[in-house]
């Protein structure tokens, strides 16, 4: 009897043992409609960890902010979709770029930002896709530094804040001259009306993105971009800016004037003939009234206000060095 | 001030006749409004400038302001230019004598003497005609530097049309004349011809005869004698317009 009962709770543990072990190696499909299952661990403030390279990961996704971006809508796994159970590989998630299928859709037709990358990736600014410039911006530089932020550019900011993200590299200076940008281009645009525009609170101007767009800026000798020569009529005709704009309009540089002054030398002449005849005139009109005033009072008027003002000031120095001397004597002697 | 002094004897002549002095007003209000809604443009960095702005109502406010002043000017220009026409058909063409404001060798010997008169080497001015050298300077100042400014703007009021048509450096020429003359302009009109009717110590605190027109006795004859002489002495049948209607003399009264 007692061999029998040994027997059952022997079959009884191993039973039991058996289902606590089978229930842990048992992992969770996550499904469909999962955000909020994600969230209740990374919605948590501080979720981070330490990573091989010594780096603090940050895993905390802001409800709130991700809801109102434009990836709001959109499922955990669109963009993560190598994380299809619970617990899932910590590594699994890392793969996720701007380009990745996120299996969107957008007015009910799939939508992805391939071309977007296609067209970033051969701009001047591209190289940073392909990890060769730590300098260059990437797709998060300009959209909020994660994708979990993402606001819609055009509808959420305005001009001058769309003018900093270009002007908070395109102004550091050592940073233009490494890369070989011109280092004038935003102080010579902050001489254009389209800056004063802006300056002086009206929006309806040009920045950057307007005339070298936002991801496809590519330098003038390319024959794509769209500040070339042969493609200048197109950008500057653009249906809410200058429409019926030919070539020649095109041609003039007043929205970066210091290059073409350092180019064409009428411009340069045309600068110096107006200093010369400024400070010309404004000196021989100076001189005539210094003439006839001096004439209806006499030099020695003049002359003697000088003589007086002279005579205060050298009063006043003499009180001052005074006064220190006394200063002085009294720190030492007492 | 000159014209509230209720002397009995105190005469006085027309200098400026009504149609002038309007030309005038239109010039002088609408140069005003201009500097005061250009200048922040030119210089944006300076802060309290932006203050014209704010009080308009904005930038755009502001633009419609600029173009409205210039259009009074241009209108005003015009008129100016019909009536110098005006004046020499009525002498038949004889410019010396139909426009006052033509500069003669005798300016530049005006000049001359006045600077060795300011160095004390003479003991008197010489005798001015009606106007002297100092306005006619002014005169041509504005007569160079309007034009520039009115050009200028235009082109750079309708960028598109203009660049389309003109050369390709014409906005670029334009907008680096604009600025500049503008500021030259401005500089000119403050320095100099503010120092001749404001801040001149025989004129302090202000000439009014851009107001009433009229110049006193005394005036005319310490500071434009050879005018007053050929009032005095010329016919009632002098055919120059200016000069006929410079001629009322009105003893005692000091009404305008």
């Amino acid at each position: 009897m007692q061999k029998v009962i040994t027997l059952i709770f022997f079959f009884l543990t191993l039973l039991v043992s058996a289902s606590a072990g089978i229930y842990q190696a048992q992992k969770f499909p996550l499904g469909v409609d999962n955000t909020q299952r994600c969230l209740r661990c990374h919605g948590m403030h501080n979720f981070t960890y330490v990573d091989s390279s010594k780096t603090l990961v940050n895993l905390t996704v802001d409800s709130t902010i991700f809801f109102s971006s434009v990836h709001g809508k959109l499922q955990c796994q669109s963009c993560h979709p190598g994380i299809t159970e619970y617990p899932h590989n910590l590594l699994a998630a890392g793969k996720t770029t701007c380009a990745s299928e996120c299996h969107a859709t957008k007015e009910g037709k799939p939508y992805d930002h391939k071309t977007v990358y296609e067209t970033f990736l051969h701009s001047v600014h591209g190289k940073s896709l392909t990890g060769k410039d730590p300098d260059a911006p990437t797709c998060l530089t300009c959209h909020g530094g994660s994708a979990h932020v993402v606001q819609p550019v055009k509808k959420v900011m305005k001009v001058d804040e769309k003018m900093a993200l270009c002007v908070s590299c395109h102004s550091n200076r050592e940073m233009m001259v490494k890369h070989k940008v011109d280092p004038n281009a935003v102080s010579s645009y902050e001489r254009s009306f389209h800056w004063k525009a802006i300056h002086y609170g009206y929006d309806k101007t040009a920045v950057c993105e307007n005339c070298h767009t936002s991801h496809s800026v590519l330098p003038p000798e390319n024959p794509y971009s769209t500040v070339n020569t042969a493609n200048l009529e197109k950008t500057c005709g653009q249906t809410n800016c200058h429409p019926g704009a030919k070539m020649n309009f095109a041609m003039s540089n007043a929205n970066h004037l210091e290059f073409m002054v350092e180019k064409k030398p009428v411009l340069r002449y045309e600068e110096k003939f107006f200093y010369v005849l400024t400070d010309g005139t404004l000196m021989m009109l100076a001189v005539g009234i210094v003439l006839d005033v001096q004439r209806k009072f006499g030099w020695i008027f003049l002359i003697k206000r000088l003589f007086v003002w002279l005579d205060r000031k050298t009063d006043q120095l003499g009180n001052m060095i005074v006064k220190v001397l006394k200063f002085i004597k009294k720190v030492l002697v007492d | 001030m000159k014209e509230n002094k209720q002397k009995e004897n105190q005469e006085y002549f027309v200098r400026l006749n009504l149609f002038q002095r309007i030309q005038h007003w239109m010039l002088l209000g609408s140069f005003i409004l201009l500097a005061v809604t250009g200048l922040p443009m030119r210089f944006p960095d300076v802060r309290w400038l932006g203050f014209v702005y704010r009080l308009v109502g904005g930038l755009e406010v502001a633009r419609t302001i600029h173009r409205i002043a210039a259009v009074i000017m241009i209108v005003g220009g015009l008129i100016h230019l019909g009536y110098i026409l005006y004046l020499l058909k009525k002498n038949n063409f004889k410019i010396l004598k139909a426009w006052p404001m033509i500069p003669t060798w005798k300016d530049a010997v005006d000049w001359w003497k006045t600077s060795l008169y300011y160095f004390g080497l003479r003991d008197s001015l010489p005798q001015y005609d009606r106007f002297n050298f100092r306005e006619k300077f002014d005169y041509f100042a504005v007569f160079w530097g309007l034009p520039v400014m009115m050009l200028s703007g235009l082109v750079l009021w309708f960028p598109v049309f203009f660049g389309n048509h003109l050369p390709n450096l014409a906005i670029d020429i334009a907008y680096i004349a604009h600025s500049d003359e503008a500021i030259l302009a401005i500089s000119a009109i403050v320095l100099w011809h503010f120092y001749n009717v404001h801040y001149d110590p025989d004129k302090f605190p202000m000439s009014w005869i851009w107001w009433h027109g009229k110049i006193s006795k005394e005036e005319i004859k310490k500071e434009h004698p050879l005018e007053y002489q050929r009032l005095i002495l010329s016919d009632i049948a002098d055919n120059s317009i200016s000069n006929k209607q410079s001629l009322e003399i009105n003893p005692k009264q000091n009404k305008r």
